[in-house]
């Protein structure tokens, strides 16, 4: 089945933030991680990505640190600020509220919640 | 055949305009590249075959340029900009205005010469602009050298000693002094980013020159012409300079260790400060600050003068007040307001602003420059990198001291006068215009990831560089 852009479109600055809920990561990680929790559903293209991290890290919804572990590259990994946490609780609630009600209007008769 | 790595990244970079940005997004884009390209070798495909998965993977790298290249733009800082040209321009307006019947003397500015006024203005604006554009990292290429360049042509040209063989001439040593003492913090700035992680010698080699820059401005012929707080103002910018980057263990000497020493040299600088102004220097002390009239005759008789000025001070309008026939303490007999208030259009600018118009154009311009300076220095303090943070305090914290030392000094609390900012009508507020727009060159490229928190530089993509996996 293939699925149409434009049902992610405007839920992407949703799933970034999500994906820094639990943890520090790098771009790379966020893209892997996304792949896995969506069951390879949502590839998620540097292209949109990185513009996407620096415009929340402009915002203030997350900040950048550079690391170099031990013989490694040095790796720009990003952080949660409370004011993403925030904004991240907000969108994810309108987003549910939304996904539970395409699901009612739809006929499938059970809550996505 | 051409590595399609490198190929992507050099497609990507024609999109990005911003030459300062181009690096740190390269690098990171790099980063992922690489990672995609390992996570396939691992799934059984060739080196070369990787990359080329790596590349398709990342979509098209004229896209990923050009989104970056939205994203990081430089920003103008036109609110400060303005702010900074507004009060420019009231000062300079205000100067020409309510000094037109006084003089120059010695060849220096004490009164009207609206030309002159108003073409250090334009240059001043010329030079802010110009500094806003400017790249301040330069100031990390020539910090070695900076500072002890300034302290020698120091040594050279203003003290007293100085002044007879010096090839510069009044009122050139006045200027030359002046400028002096707002520029020194700026090449500090250079010096102490250069003995970064230094340990023990580049904690040393940060400290040992402080007190040549108090030498320099006590000892200097023009020292007390520009107020006697700027042998103080100098160093003690300077002090907090280096206090702010110790307590963030600045020399690696261990966290704990730096904020002792941080501690331990506020406590001597504190020492040292009431040492010289209850012992040293009477005229300094507190009590002569807060009780001038207990010093009428002698050192108090600005503050005696200021408060009178200020007793009869309206809302709006000028003060109710005339100047006596005699002070204790005038030794030329004169008695006209500006000239038994030395520097009345400098040092003593704000309070000439109220006893001509009255409290609210004093609290506009006063609030004005707080403002100004405020608004610098917290955003310099919030800044991740750490040469602007000491580019942009290097100019904040001159500006808020003098602006919060002109309004004691305006209202009677004569402790050290230092010059009044933004004043001079001379190529004095063109250096300073031109210094601010430096700080604001910092905020213009804040969105940048310039060095990592070591302090390393993290431009890592060079085009000619090898990519391994």
């Amino acid at each position: 089945m293939k699925l149409d852009k434009s049902l992610l479109s405007g839920s992407t600055a949703l799933l970034v933030l999500k994906l820094l809920e639990d943890r520090d990561k790098y771009g790379y990680q966020m893209t892997e991680e996304l792949r896995r929790r969506s069951d390879k559903t949502f590839e998620l293209k540097s292209g949109t990505l990185y513009p996407l991290l620096h415009t929340l890290e402009q915002k203030g919804f997350i900040t950048a640190r550079e690391e170099t572990a031990e013989g490694a590259r040095p790796r720009r990994y990003y952080h949660l600020t409370d004011t993403g946490r925030k904004q991240l609780a907000e969108k994810e609630a309108a987003w549910r509220t939304y996904a539970d009600a395409m699901v009612k209007v739809l006929g499938g008769g059970g809550s996505y919640a | 055949m051409r590595d399609a790595i490198r190929e992507y990244l050099a497609a990507a970079g024609d999109q990005i305009r911003w030459d300062r940005a181009r690096p740190a997004l390269l690098a990171e884009l790099e980063d992922h590249l690489l990672c995609e390209a390992e996570a396939a070798v691992e799934a059984g495909l060739s080196e070369e075959e990787a990359r080329a998965e790596a590349v398709r993977q990342m979509g098209d790298p004229v896209t990923v340029g050009q989104e970056l290249d939205r994203v990081h733009r430089p920003k103008p800082q036109w609110g400060l900009l303005g702010l900074t040209l507004a009060v420019a321009l009231a000062v300079t307006v205000l100067r020409v205005e309510l000094t037109r019947d006084w003089w120059v003397q010695d060849g220096i500015f004490w009164g009207n010469d609206s030309g002159r006024c108003y073409l250090a203005l334009f240059l001043g604006t010329a030079l802010m602009l110009a500094g806003h554009v400017m790249d301040y990292t330069g100031l990390a290429k020539m910090g070695k050298a900076l500072f002890p360049a300034g302290l020698f042509l120091g040594f050279l040209l203003l003290p007293n000693y100085a002044v007879p063989s010096s090839p510069l001439a009044e009122p050139a040593i006045y200027y030359v002094t002046h400028i002096f003492h707002l520029v020194m913090p700026l090449c500090y700035g250079g010096w102490l980013y250069a003995w970064r992680k230094g340990g023990r010698k580049g904690l040393l080699l940060s400290l040992l020159p402080l007190p040549a820059l108090p030498f320099i401005m006590y000892t200097s012929h023009h020292g007390y012409t520009l107020g006697a707080g700027s042998f103080l103002l100098l160093p003690a910018v300077c002090i907090v300079m280096l206090l702010v980057l110790t307590w963030k263990d600045w020399y690696g000497l261990g966290r704990v260790r730096s904020r002792l020493l941080a501690a331990g040299l506020a406590l001597f600088c504190g020492g040292a400060f009431l040492y010289f102004t209850t012992l040293l220097s009477p005229a300094h002390s507190l009590s002569a600050a807060l009780h001038p009239a207990l010093y009428a005759d002698t050192y108090g008789y600005q503050a005696t003068i200021v408060r009178q000025v200020l007793s009869g001070a309206r809302w709006l309008g000028p003060a109710d007040w005339t100047p006596p026939s005699a002070f204790p303490g005038d030794w030329t007999g004169r008695t006209d307001y500006w000239f038994v208030m030395p520097c009345a259009g400098n040092s003593f600018f704000l309070t000439t602003v109220l006893q001509s118009l009255g409290w609210l154009p004093y609290l506009l311009l006063a609030g004005g420059f707080v403002f100004l300076a405020l608004w610098l220095l917290v955003k310099g303090l919030r800044q991740k990198n750490v040469l602007g943070r000491i580019t942009a305090l290097a100019v904040a914290l001159p500006l808020l001291l003098e602006t919060l030392f002109g309004i004691a000094t305006s209202l009677g609390l004569i402790w050290f006068p230092v010059p009044f900012p933004l004043v001079g009508g001379n190529c004095i507020l063109a250096v300073q215009m031109g210094l601010i727009g430096l700080a604001l060159s910092v905020f213009r490229q804040e969105t940048l990831p310039v060095t990592d928190k070591k302090g390393k530089p993290l431009f890592l993509f060079r085009p000619d560089q090898k990519l391994t996996i």
